[in-house]
């Protein structure tokens, strides 16, 4: 399996990326639709983890003088909150804690004082459940606390309708770890269903081309089988590239503004090369199954059937594995796609190894060229004779 | 030059061709003639690497088809009746295209293109995208990658299959011209008789997977006892038909 193209191949790739490339209203309908796809799966998520606020108790990581506030925490309700004791409220927040409590040293003592009390709520911004929990808590105590607060602003001659608070709500748990997981999950989890939509658009191309009496024009060339499937497989991931690109961009963007904010430029241009490198891998090992897919299919009902299975296959990935609520094991770098995604993961969230990245990236390319190398012995015209003779 | 003998290939459980031998000789046409079905076009795959050969051996300018397909592909120009042409890009990025893959550099390949324009005709088409074309000038842009990398062997298979009258006869006379054709080995398969006794000094008539007559056309006729080439093509071949 001699690795690189030669000239031939070379021409043979140029030219159908030059012939796909000026198929623009192809490329437009297939870089606007995984837009569009995404924003519903964005949309139907939001309104998932909208539905599971109802139905789990809110998980309050609480650090601080426990002991010194048993009173106050039994005024939330049991069947709503499960109090976790924490040393770092912030660190168990990012650790997927819902909300972190910060409570000061002798608060019921306090209470029963009649003194105000301030707890700090710690919470990631824009968590549906963070803010339903804030709520919640901010009710029970709000209630108590603000009733004593006012009560002593009363005392010492304060109107207690103005400028009174009992809580510190600290609404910037935007931590480096807790941000960088969010990205570290999203960004492989959209680069792999990208990745996925190239199956379909590769085996239907080639399945064309197979109809139009072009691929027996391609088989005339005196270049290799192997050659002439590495350069219809390495046109397909380059117009899935480009095909790509709005996708690609906006979790370059997402990858890089949010790590650039939070650990620093030059963790942001590592996660933004890894999301390219891995980007490249999702989707060479797509167009390598778009390519097997093509030349084994006889109608367009069969490319469907198969690219729905792979899609299908990519997105179980994408959700246990790159949003999943627990790490892979280290071990599955090796194992195609599942390897690039869930190391990528790490590396985006600041916990993976680069070795295990390039790992499950050689391991993903290996695939695609496993794959393109078995169907190449399948591109020639014996099988499409016999299967346009049915 | 061609040499074919013993040639068998089978397609699924049907035996296509059985045993046939041939020789097309270097700077002449032969015709390769039968009805349809005869094993034309099979023959023609085998030829240029399309089809591997399940028996016997098949030499195509002196590179066996089996174990140097290859050597065989870089001395062949196949035309068919399907062209298979890009149709989002012009003729000379066809052309271009086609001449790189057969290590022709770009200069070499641009002169080699705009002398084969100019002697089919398509030089006012040379930039326009081939799915403009009408299907004479799409069947000369296929003539013409053909004959791009400067093969010794052309195959012709059923080119102007599909034509229009004068389409045809355009096409016809282009592979007339000792230009174009002339001191190749030139393979025309047709089921049309009065184009290949036209183009042809030597014809080959398959009938059922078989050779059943091989000759010029004096001795086509002599065989036949006929006083015509079509008659006695009529009478050899659809004896041979109805014994198959």
């Amino acid at each position: 399996m001699p690795a690189g193209l030669d000239r031939g191949a070379r021409a043979v790739a140029a030219q159908e990326v030059r012939d796909g490339l000026r198929g623009r209203r192809q490329l437009a309908i297939r870089a606007v639709l995984p837009v569009l796809l995404f924003a519903v799966v964005l949309v139907t998520a939001i309104a998932t983890r909208g539905v599971d606020q109802t139905e789990e108790p809110y998980r309050v990581a609480v650090e601080g003088d426990l002991s010194g506030a048993r009173e106050a925490l039994a005024l939330l309700p049991a069947d709503a909150v499960i109090i976790e004791p924490v040393d770092d409220a912030a660190v168990a927040v990012a650790g997927g804690a819902t909300i972190g409590l910060v409570v000061p040293d002798g608060l019921d003592a306090a209470r029963a004082r009649g003194e105000p009390a301030v707890i700090e709520i710690q919470r990631s911004v824009g968590a549906s459940r963070a803010r339903a929990a804030t709520s919640l808590v901010v009710g029970v105590f709000g209630d108590a606390d603000l009733a004593m607060v006012k009560a002593s602003a009363r005392d010492a001659g304060i109107d207690a309708n103005v400028g009174v608070a009992a809580f510190d709500q600290v609404d910037v748990q935007l931590t480096e770890r807790g941000t960088r997981e969010l990205s570290g999950g999203l960004a492989p989890a959209l680069l792999t269903l990208q990745a996925a939509l190239l199956v379909s658009a590769s085996a239907t191309q080639l399945l064309s081309r197979q109809r139009r009496g072009l691929l027996t024009a391609q088989l005339l060339l005196p270049v290799s089988r192997w050659q002439l499937s590495l350069a219809k497989g390495a046109a397909s991931l380059v117009l899935g590239m480009v095909a790509g690109a709005p996708v690609l961009v906006v979790v370059l963007g997402i990858v890089g503004v949010i790590n650039a904010t939070r650990s620093g430029v030059v963790a942001a241009l590592v996660g933004v090369l890894a999301c390219v490198v891995a980007s490249l891998a999702l989707s060479a090992l797509a167009a390598a199954l778009g390519l097997a897919v093509g030349v084994r299919a006889r109608s367009q009902e069969q490319i469907s059937l198969a690219s729905m299975v792979v899609v299908v296959g990519f997105a179980v990935v994408a959700a246990v594995v790159a949003l999943g609520e627990h790490r892979v094991f280290e071990v599955l770098a090796v194992v195609p796609l599942v390897g690039v995604v869930s190391t990528l993961r790490d590396v985006l969230a600041g916990e993976g190894s680069v070795v295990l990245f390039v790992v499950g990236v050689a391991s993903t390319l290996l695939a695609a060229a496993a794959i393109v190398w078995r169907t190449s012995r399948h591109v020639d015209a014996e099988r499409l004779v016999l299967r346009s003779a049915g | 030059m061609i040499q074919v003998e013993g040639l068998v290939k089978v397609l699924g459980e049907r035996r296509i061709l059985d045993g046939v031998t041939f020789r097309a000789p270097t700077g002449a046409v032969t015709g390769l003639l039968g009805p349809n079905g005869a094993g034309k076009t099979t023959t023609m795959r085998v030829l240029s690497t399309l089809l591997r050969p399940d028996g016997g051996r098949v030499e195509v300018a002196g590179y066996d088809v089996a174990s140097a397909p290859e050597d065989v592909r870089r001395s062949i120009g196949l035309v068919t009746e399907e062209p298979g042409l890009h149709d989002r890009l012009t003729v000379r990025e066809q052309l271009t295209y086609t001449a790189a893959a057969y290590g022709i550099g770009r200069d070499a390949s641009r002169r080699r293109i705009d002398h084969l324009a100019e002697l089919i005709g398509l030089t006012a088409h040379l930039d326009e995208r081939a799915g403009i074309l009408s299907k004479g000038n799409r069947q000369k842009v296929s003539l013409c990658r053909a004959l791009v990398h400067d093969p010794p062997v052309v195959l012709l298979d059923e080119p102007t299959s599909g034509l229009d009258v004068v389409a045809a006869a355009g096409l016809e006379q282009l592979l007339a011209e000792a230009d174009l054709t002339g001191g190749r080995t030139v393979l025309l398969s047709t089921h049309r008789l009065e184009e290949a006794e036209r183009r042809a000094a030597r014809f080959v008539g398959i009938a059922g997977g078989r050779v059943v007559v091989d000759g010029t056309p004096d001795e086509v006729m002599a065989l036949a006892g006929a006083s015509s080439f079509r008659d006695a093509f009529v009478h050899l071949l659809g004896a041979a038909e109805l014994t198959s």
